[in-house]
């Protein structure tokens, strides 16, 4: 059964965080949905740049905590990068076309999705990354309905 | 004769574009073009140069236009919205008709056309797991709707089908969900899943031949008047109903406070959804009104979490500047109770206290119920009333309704009850039911009232549209602002504490076309000119960032649909160059370089105003707003919403030194803001005095935290000043009108010697005035946006645009 936490990594670099969600971008298909949560500073943000230039996508990829949604159509898939962090209430969501974007033709991936965990699809796959010392990143996931494949196969693509 | 239709629709991921060819002797309506293009999130941007092009390529031109046909859904919110506020701004801007068609309906009639007969059900996405379902009976004389348009769970969607039976499914929800379809029915391919134009021109003939179509016909089609078909309310909305349904008397209690009583005397009406709180008071109520057929607590109880029920209730409250009713700082004054089901709302209740009769409460309620149902997709009223009641016959009449027949011995002493039917009492509000702040802006660009306004070359309309505001301005050549309207959601949006997106977006779209027409009107009024019309105009300018996504996209969508009919230019404005020019209204000679601070309920920031059009934010908050501060502190203090003047009449009375909260950032040096721990800090106090059981004296505390916000707002403006060495000082954005932070800037910039500009209370906050005055900068300039531009949620002032 899923909805239980796994360690997919411990990474102690950037480029390493970025590899392993490298791997991850690999097995996904239109409709996935990825939400990013941690500590500040864990590095959800390169976690997405290494997804993103994965996909395909050339263009630079940088934090959406202005513009809330950044879509980047260059890749093998669309890549949808949302940070929910500025919001304070999930009706807001409803004014970024949130649910089309993630019930749409493309990857979504949502930093701080977990401030409005009842506004999040049934089928995704949970990414937690925490600072664990000097460097050092920890990398989990958990994986909810249909989203158990990707997990799958992002756990096989690492080992 | 101008003999050409154009029809789109952008309800969901496709764009359905379509000419038709009139025929008014026959009533039909010829496809000459039919095009579909795809347009995943993008509608606003590919709608208008989609249109041109299909024009162009059939040799068609805007002239030949006479009347504009849009799909209003169900689909996709902001997709809807995009369709009809372009057709809105086209239509206008052409000066013809506009109609609306179902887009289930335009993807029915698809099917006949292509042969299709017998049963066929349209299915659109509602996302979130959700459909909009509808039926219809596709015959050779044409379709015949089975059902009104409502939403549905799409694991309902077999049980709803049926199993096995005969039936051709289409629509976009099969993209998710035609597995569940697989045994109910044949699925549609993929090339049958969108509306195509000439299911739109078929729907507009169709509608022709039962009136409610004429391409002659202004009046019948008002493009003022056509709105989206929803079906549902604002998520806001249901999460309250939901909220308001429990009872949990505590829970819905926990913002009642005592407050002093109010200050200003008199006494407000305000109007807003039952609440499982106010229950008892209306079985009170009952039993004193409706006598033998009284409902009990308990069945009013079993109401209020229904989903197809609404109802409202109206309530006397004694101060007059709060917004939001609190039990126990309210009276119950009426009430009423809705019953949506498949196309009508049954009036359930309908009552007022007898001691307030005669002040239109019944009729403001049923508006309220009847906007409620009209979201929900009803489009009658039906109820039932006492034969004797002949006062209520008349009421009811009045407001539209026909007695059709009666039911008899209804009631449970055997009386008869009269039928009455009829289209839904909507409110006869000029402009969504919003109040229409007029001249403003135009007042003070130095006219007397009375006088004629002179007006030099043409004009450029604003649109402004970026949040809880929906502005229009026109602007001649000579920069004087001829005409400005205003119209404000903040009833709208009071009670939730702060604004919706959701609803913003929803009123909007109601709004914009009288906005704009009342703006043309008060231009022919003030200049003495009848004759002004949108052939006046040299340019159509909009805000296009930053704000409210959706409801941005309703004001640009607009624009971009008028200025293609006018063949004139459009100009997008960043709304927050348009509140630092908002001090030319207050003073039109200012120069730069200036400093100037802005400070609203979104923005925090003080800005380097080295020229018109170049700008350096010099910094800005890190956290929260002020205008954001002062209502979080407010809704913690339970004053209501919005804060700013509640806190700032509450700290009149307050002692400014009395509690000591921090001034973050005083001395960081640098020009950044930060105002979340200042509110913490008031919270944590709140706390604290309660738990030690001290009485908190609400007016110091309000004078404090004013007082923290005022010393670092000041401080910083003040090292802003010298460090630039500007000798103008201005203000923007709706905390500009605290009159404590106006005497604060007047001694500062005294003891600087520098000039301090004010604008009037009404240019502070968000207005079309202001945007018009940068749009004639950039229209001077050259400095025009394609119709293929998009809206932003945010755009920085620094950079050029």
């Amino acid at each position: 059964m899923s909805d239980k936490w796994v360690e997919i990594a411990r990474t102690s670099s950037v480029e390493e965080t970025q590899a392993c969600a490298a791997a991850l971008a690999d097995v996904l298909d239109a409709g996935a949905v990825v939400t990013l949560d941690g500590d500040l500073g864990a590095g959800k943000t390169h976690f997405t740049q290494g997804l993103a230039a994965a996909l395909g996508v050339e263009q630079a990829v940088t934090s959406p905590t202005f513009n809330l949604v950044i879509e980047y159509t260059d890749g093998r898939i669309p890549l949808y990068h949302f940070d929910l962090y500025r919001l304070d209430s999930p009706y807001q969501l409803e004014d970024l076309a949130f649910y089309e974007y993630v019930e749409g033709d493309g990857v979504s991936c949502i930093e701080w999705a977990s401030k409005f965990p009842e506004e999040m699809p049934e089928d995704r796959l949970e990414v937690y990354l925490s600072v664990e010392g000097e460097g050092v990143r920890a990398i989990r996931a958990c994986a909810h309905g249909s989203a158990e494949a990707m997990l799958q196969g992002w756990q096989a693509a690492l080992a | 004769m101008n003999n050409y239709v154009v029809a789109f629709d952008t309800a969901n991921e496709m764009i359905s574009l379509g000419i038709g060819l009139l025929d008014r002797a026959k009533k039909t309506i010829e496809c000459v073009a039919s095009r579909e293009v795809g347009a995943f999130r993008a509608s606003n941007v590919k709608l208008l140069p989609e249109i041109d092009a299909l024009l162009a390529d059939t040799g068609i031109s805007r002239g030949d236009v006479s009347c504009v046909v849009c799909g209003r859904g169900p689909g996709s919110f902001t997709g809807v919205r995009i369709c009809l506020a372009s057709a809105k701004g086209v239509a206008i801007g052409l000066g013809v008709p506009l109609f609306g068609v179902s887009t289930s309906d335009a993807q029915a009639w698809q099917q006949w056309a292509s042969g299709v007969r017998g049963s066929v059900v349209v299915l659109g996405d509602a996302m979130r797991k959700e459909v909009y379902p509808v039926r219809y009976h596709v015959s050779d004389c044409g379709i015949e709707r089975l059902n009104s348009d409502t939403v549905m769970k799409a694991a309902a969607l077999p049980e709803w089908l049926g199993s096995g039976s005969d039936q051709h499914i289409v629509g976009d929800a099969l993209k998710k969900y035609s597995d569940l379809c697989e045994d109910c029915g044949s699925v549609a391919g993929e090339e049958e899943r969108y509306p195509t134009g000439a299911g739109l021109l078929l729907a507009a003939q169709e509608a022709w031949a039962k009136g409610s179509f004429d391409p002659d016909d202004g009046a019948l089609g008002d493009p003022c008047v056509l709105l989206p078909v929803y079906t549902r309310l604002s998520d806001a909305e249901e999460h309250e109903r939901i909220k308001f349904a429990k009872q949990d008397a505590e829970a819905n209690a926990v913002e009642a406070k005592d407050l002093e009583s109010g200050v200003q005397g008199g006494s407000v009406i305000r109007y807003q959804p039952l609440e499982a709180a106010w229950v008892p008071a209306v079985a009170a109520m009952e039993s004193q009104v409706m006598g033998t057929d009284a409902w009990n607590d308990a069945q009013i109880l079993d109401e209020l979490p229904r989903p197809d029920r609404t109802w409202w209730a109206a309530f006397e409250v004694a101060d007059t500047r709060k917004r939001t009713v609190n039990v126990g700082e309210a009276k119950l004054v009426g009430y009423a109770g809705g019953w949506i089901n498949d196309g009508q709302v049954q009036l359930l209740k309908v009552a007022s206290d007898p001691a307030y009769r005669r002040q239109g409460i019944a009729q403001e309620l049923l508006a309220h119920i009847a906007l409620d149902a009209r979201d929900l997709g009803a489009k009658e009223m039906t109820l039932e009333v006492r034969a004797s009641n002949t006062g209520a016959h008349a009421f009811y009449e009045r407001l539209g309704l026909k007695n059709i027949g009666i039911r008899p011995r209804y009631y449970s002493d055997g009386e008869n009850a009269c039928i009455y039917e009829g289209p839904l009492p909507l409110s006869e509000h000029d402009v969504a039911g919003m109040e229409l702040r007029l001249n403003a802006a135009a007042a003070h660009a130095g006219e007397a009232a009375g006088d004629r306004v002179p007006l030099e070359g043409k004009l450029i309309l604003a649109i402004e549209s970026s949040c809880d505001e929906t502005a229009a301005a026109l602007i001649d050549e000579a920069g004087t602002i001829v005409a400005d309207v205003v119209a404000s959601q903040i009833d709208f949006h009071s009670r939730f504490g702060g604004v919706v997106p959701e609803i913003a977006s929803r009123k909007h779209i109601e709004a914009i076309g009288g906005v704009v027409i009342e703006c043309l009107a008060q231009a022919r009024e003030r200049t003495g000119r009848a004759d002004l019309s949108w052939d006046d105009l040299a340019a159509v300018s909009v805000t296009y960032a930053p704000g409210l996504v959706g409801a941005l996209v309703v004001g640009a969508a607009f624009a971009k649909g008028l200025a293609w009919a006018c063949d004139v230019p459009l100009i997008g404005v960043n709304h927050l160059e348009g509140h630092l020019y908002a001090n030319k209204i207050a003073c039109p000679d200012i120069k730069p370089p200036m400093v100037v601070s802005l400070v609203s309920g979104g923005h925090t920031m003080l800005v380097h105003v080295k020229d018109w059009g170049s700008y350096e934010t010099m910094g800005s908050t890190l956290d929260d707003a002020v205008g954001e501060a002062f209502d979080k502190v407010a809704k913690a203090m339970g004053l209501g919403y919005p804060g700013g003047p509640l806190i700032s009449a509450l700290a009149e009375k307050g002692n400014p030194k009395a509690v000591r909260f921090p001034r973050a950032l005083m001395h960081s040096g640098d020009f950044q803001f930060s105002l979340s721990g200042l509110k913490t800090s008031v919270m944590t106090y709140l706390q604290k005095e309660q738990q030690a059981g001290r009485e908190i004296n609400q007016a110091d505390v309000a004078a404090s935290f004013q007082a923290a916000v005022i010393d670092v707002q000041v401080a910083k403006a003040r090292t802003a000043l010298r460090q630039t060495g500007a000798k103008e000082f201005c203000l923007g954005g709706g905390v500009a009108a605290n009159p404590e932070l106006r005497h604060a800037y007047e001694a500062m910039c005294h003891q600087l010697g520098v000039r301090l500009t004010m604008p009037p209370l009404s240019a502070c906050t968000d207005n079309a005035a202001m945007i018009a005055l940068v749009a004639l900068d950039r229209y001077k300039q050259g400095k025009f946006f394609g119709l293929d531009c998009d809206v932003k949620a945010h755009a920085p002032l620094d950079e050029a645009y």
